[in-house]
């Protein structure tokens, strides 16, 4: 037996609790795939497509285009914002202050969501800071309504996923290499030159990376939309456990859900694919 | 052998009957309190504050008074208690579960209930009568979930009487409703058919009146906890129908902003709680119609009603003084004149297209 195989063995063996722990969550995944085709909403029976058929009401159209835009959306928000958070923390050295600087990012994911929203009313409520300062200004003559809509869970959605958008760009950002930045700032390049022809290109795996991860995190949340959105944005994942309660429509949840999976591994897929197309479009120029 | 039968022996054996008298109270009370001894009753009720109330007030008393254990296991929703159940399939793990209507109807439908034997609960017979049971004899009723206005008390220097109230302008924006998912909301559109001339079986009126609240509604009251900060915070005027009972603890701190009411010209409404049974319960028979007959006990209908601000089903409920005069306490005299009770095989059979509806005309 080659050292290859033994090495492929190895792992192969170590990655074996991962798998078993994770079979359940497949086989549950196939189990809804099942029930989504079932002809009776609450219990798996037959074999029917009228739940899917069901989906095309424009009603849930609706949500699947504002779902989307809300994802997108934030995914964009949380790069602009990750890339500078990354790029201070790759330049913090200080084993103390990279701990605390970690820890100030990782806080929106450890604080109970609840808690998070009452954080938000005071801030972004009819009576909160903004609004306040606002009035006092005299630059409002009335309170702007920034909760309990799309601007409301758009900065919930922000809120949440930025820690998943900072480190798969902080790695990426560790990997590049001093010696290019010093490279070019001697050949004469500004520094945004420097950061747009060197670093954004190089940080392109950990964006991409990043960009996945909080778009499948974001098109499927619920917490947030139903905390900040006041019930009115209705998210596919809003509209998924409404089916479910009070509807008891558990097939047509299911078939929700898997229609929420196809199109979120459809996008990240597109957009991989233009990504690389992009660039080897550059390459080639 | 003889026996001597002198004063003496008289005397030591009518005292030994008169300490056996004398004792029979006690030693029978002892029997009944160890009645369901080694027994066990396995119950699903609410996560929330409700469900606390039915241990405490419920499910204590019941172990103190029989000697049973009492296993619950708590959840947040009637649709998580359906699944429960019917994850179950024949070997159901409990014996009784507490929930809304719209579950004990779905179960019932579904062949999982047992009809429980009104002949062994006698407390029953204190109860209103539209309000012993349901989902066709298989739910037994226990306490009434009630739905009126809530207001903000700064705003507001007396309480308002219409739910017409909403809709004036001077409150756009400071307005909340239920979500649609909840059977407040159908309440609601009721609410709003009332204001038009309509009713629960004529409501089109109904869902033109709320479409004029789509641009003054600043949210739907998914979390209560979120609405009484909303309320703390003055951002909140008004906002209807929902349940004080959310809000037993705020109703009572002056420094909440929040007051409710049930004095409204149109009613407020009362939707009825059950408790049900499970086919194949694992429970004995005896110890479960024990439990149900207990949910329906004077003393802890009135403990239940004082808590969670539900109202009480038995006309004979044992209310403190204090109770007596809360207004946020229903009591069963004020259930005749102004209480709006849903024929719930009309609601069942609206309910998913007024779900839909609400939710298209506010969205």
């Amino acid at each position: 037996m080659t050292s290859l195989h033994t090495g492929r063995l190895r792992l192969a063996l170590l990655a074996l609790p991962a798998v078993v722990l994770l079979l359940p969550f497949l086989l549950a995944v196939l189990f809804v795939l099942r029930f989504s085709f079932s002809g009776d909403t609450q219990v798996i029976e037959g074999f029917s497509l009228e739940r899917y058929l069901g989906l095309l009401d424009p009603f849930f159209l609706r949500s699947v285009v504002l779902t989307l835009k809300l994802a997108a959306l934030s995914t964009v928000i949380c790069l602009v914002l990750a890339v500078p958070v990354a790029m201070l923390m790759a330049s913090i050295t200080q084993p103390i202050w990279r701990r605390v600087v970690t820890s100030l990012i990782l806080l929106p994911m450890i604080l109970n969501l609840l808690i998070q929203s009452y954080g938000w009313i005071m801030v972004l409520g009819p009576n909160g800071i903004i609004n306040g300062v606002l009035l006092k200004l005299g630059l409002l003559d009335r309170p702007v309504q920034l909760l309990f809509n799309e601007i409301g869970v758009l900065v919930g959605l922000v809120q949440t996923a930025l820690p998943l958008a900072v480190f798969p760009i902080l790695g990426s950002m560790r990997a590049i290499s001093t010696q290019y930045l010093e490279a070019s700032a001697s050949l004469g390049a500004k520094p945004w030159r420097s950061f747009r022809d060197i670093t954004l290109p190089l940080l392109k795996p950990g964006l991409i990376g990043a960009a996945s991860i909080v778009f499948a995190f974001n098109a499927s949340a619920f917490a947030v939309p139903l905390l900040l959105g006041g019930r009115r944005v209705q998210t596919m994942g809003v509209a998924i456990r409404d089916m479910i309660s009070p509807m008891f429509d558990w097939a047509g949840a299911a078939a929700a859900g898997v229609t929420l999976i196809a199109i979120t591994l459809a996008t990240l897929m597109a957009a991989t694919w233009l990504s690389t197309r992009t660039t080897q479009w550059q390459g080639a120029r | 052998m003889t026996h001597d039968i002198n004063r003496r022996t008289l005397v030591k054996a009518g005292a030994a009957l008169a300490s056996t008298a004398l004792a029979f109270p006690a030693l029978n009370a002892l029997a009944q309190n160890r009645r369901f001894a080694g027994k066990t009753l396995r119950i699903l009720t609410w996560s929330d504050d409700t469900g606390l109330a039915v241990l405490r007030n419920i499910a204590q008393t019941f172990e103190a008074q029989t000697g049973a254990k009492v296993i619950a296991d708590r959840t947040g929703s009637t649709s998580e208690m359906v699944a429960k159940l019917k994850a179950g399939g024949n070997r159901p793990q409990y014996d009784v579960i507490t929930l809304a209507g719209v579950g004990a109807v779905a179960l019932a439908n579904a062949g999982l209930l047992e009809k429980p034997d009104l002949n062994q609960l006698p407390n029953l017979q204190n109860v209103d009568q539209r309000f012993r049971t349901g989902a066709d004899g298989h739910g037994i009723g226990y306490l009434l979930w009630t739905g009126g206005m809530l207001y903000n008390t700064r705003t507001f220097k007396a309480a308002p009487t219409s739910y017409e109230e909403m809709w004036n302008p001077k409150y756009a924006k400071r307005v909340f409703l239920p979500p649609a998912t909840w059977t407040d909301a159908l309440d609601t559109i009721v609410a709003a058919a009332m204001l038009t001339g309509g009713s629960a079986t004529n409501v089109e009126a109904g869902f033109k009146k709320l479409a004029e609240l789509k641009d003054r509604v600043l949210t739907f009251g998914e979390n209560p906890t979120q609405i009484a900060e909303l309320f703390r915070s003055n951002s909140l005027d008004i906002g209807a129908v929902y349940a004080p009972a959310f809000f037993a603890k705020e109703l009572k701190d002056p420094n909440s902003g929040l007051g409710a009411t049930y004095n409204l010209k149109e009613g407020f409404f009362a939707d009825l709680m059950y408790t049900i049974v499970p086919k194949a319960h694992p429970g004995e028979s005896s110890v479960i119609h024990a439990f149900l007959n207990h949910t329906l006990d004077p003393v802890v209908q009135g403990k239940m009603a004082e808590d969670v601000l539900n109202g009480p089903v038995n006309l004979k409920a044992v209310l403190s003084p204090e109770a007596q005069k809360s207004p946020f306490i229903i009591k069963p005299e004020q259930l005749g004149s102004t209480a709006v009770i849903h024929d719930k095989a009309v609601i069942a059979s609206v309910r998913d297209s007024w779900i839909k509806r609400y939710t298209q005309t506010f969205s």
